[in-house]
C-alpha cells in the first residue's frame, strides 16, 4: 500500500482569476515581491499497490477520465510513503 | 420526439428543460443518472445546474456517471443531445464537445439577460432564426468562460461549429463564444438559458425555437439540407 499525492494544475496559457485575486490581495498586504500566483489542487489518495508501473498506469488512466481535464489541466504525482496496513 | 431530461444530483433546471419540450410538442420523460440505457428515447437534454455539487470541477463528476456512456452511444447515433449551462460543461467533460468550461474572468457568478447573435442558423437547433439574428436568453453562471485552443478555434470556425455568439462578452470566452455543436451537427452545448425564455410576458420567448427544433427533428434536419 502506497500512499499518493496528485497536483492537478491549470497549464500555464489558462487564465487563473483565483490566481489573479491572489495575487492582488498579496500585494495589497505589501508583499510586491510575489508574483504569479497560480492556484491547483492536491489529491492524496491511497493505492493497493506497490509494483510502480501498475501504480504508474493506475494514477495516469484515473487523471486523464477525472482527477484532471487535460484541455485545461496538467498534473503530476508523487509516490509517498509505505502506508502501514 | 421522446427526449431524455438527464437529473442528477445538484441539477437544478430539469422542470425548465422538460416543461420547454412538453411546450414545444415533444414528449420527455425524467431520467436519473444512475440508468445505463436511453433506450426508446429519441433525444437527450441535458440540464443546468451544479451536478454533484460542482464537485472537483464542473461537470467532472457527472461525465464519469452511469448514464453517460448512453448519452455518448445517443450521441453517436445521431439523436439530438442539448446541454445547457452545466450541461454544456458537462458535454465538454464527456468530450462530446471540445474545449473547456473555466471561471468568467472576474471570477464573479453572473445572473442576468444577455444579449446573443445566433451565428449559425443553419443548424437543426437554430433553423427558423434568421442569420446573425439577435436573441435574448438570461445567463447565469460562475464558469461560462469558453476555453480551447488554437487549434480547436480554427476548426471550429472552419466547420462553422459556432452558433451562437455574446454581443457583449460578459465572462471572457474566446471569440464571443456563448454555444457551439459538434461536427456531425447534432450535439449542442451553450451557456444561456434558452429554457427560460419561452414567454414574451416573462421576458423573452427567444428560446422557443430551440426546442421546437429538436421537438420537430427530422423536419429541422431537412430544413438545413
Amino acid at each position: 500500500m502506497k500512499k499518493i499525492e496528485l497536483i492537478v494544475t491549470l497549464q500555464p496559457q489558462v487564465l487563473d482569476t483565483q490566481g489573479e485575486a491572489l495575487n492582488r490581495a498579496v500585494h495589497e498586504l505589501g508583499h510586491e515581491e510575489i508574483n504569479d500566483i497560480r492556484v491547483g489542487k492536491v489529491l492524496y489518495f491511497d493505492i493497493d499497490e506497490t509494483d510502480e508501473a501498475k501504480i504508474d498506469e493506475s494514477v495516469r488512466r484515473l487523471s486523464e477520465k477525472l482527477f484532471a481535464n487535460t484541455v485545461i489541466e496538467t498534473y503530476s504525482y508523487t509516490i509517498l510513503d509505505e502506508v502501514a496496513e | 420526439m421522446k427526449f431524455a431530461v438527464i437529473r442528477f444530483p445538484g441539477s437544478n433546471c430539469d422542470r425548465d428543460m422538460l416543461n420547454a419540450i412538453l411546450k414545444s410538442g415533444g414528449e420527455a420523460d425524467y431520467v436519473d443518472y444512475r440508468e445505463t440505457s436511453l433506450e426508446g428515447y429519441d433525444g437527450v437534454l441535458i440540464p443546468g445546474g451544479f451536478s454533484f455539487g460542482d464537485y472537483l470541477r464542473s461537470g467532472a463528476m457527472a461525465a464519469v456517471a452511469p448514464v453517460t456512456k448512453a448519452i455518448v452511444e445517443a450521441a453517436e447515433a445521431g439523436k439530438p443531445v442539448a446541454g445547457i449551462c452545466n450541461g454544456f460543461q458537462i458535454l465538454t467533460e464527456i468530450g462530446l464537445l471540445p474545449g473547456a468550461l473555466i471561471f468568467n474572468d472576474t471570477h464573479t457568478f453572473i445572473s442576468r439577460d444577455e444579449t446573443l447573435k445566433v451565428t449559425n442558423s443553419r443548424t437543426a437547433f437554430t433553423t427558423g432564426y434568421q442569420p446573425d439574428e439577435t436573441v435574448t436568453f438570461p445567463i447565469a453562471h460562475g464558469e461560462g468562460h469558453y476555453y480551447c485552443d488554437d487549434e480547436t478555434y480554427d476548426a471550429l470556425k472552419r466547420n462553422n461549429q459556432i452558433v451562437l455568439k455574446y454581443t457583449d462578452n460578459p465572462n471572457g470566452s474566446r471569440g464571443d463564444i456563448a454555444g457551439i455543436i459538434n461536427e456531425a451537427g447534432n450535439v449542442l452545448g451553450m451557456m444561456p438559458h434558452p429554457e427560460r425564455a419561452l414567454e414574451a410576458l416573462l421576458g423573452s420567448d427567444d428560446g422557443k425555437k430551440i426546442f421546437e427544433n429538436m421537438a420537430n427533428w427530422e423536419a429541422a434536419h431537412n430544413e438545413i439540407q
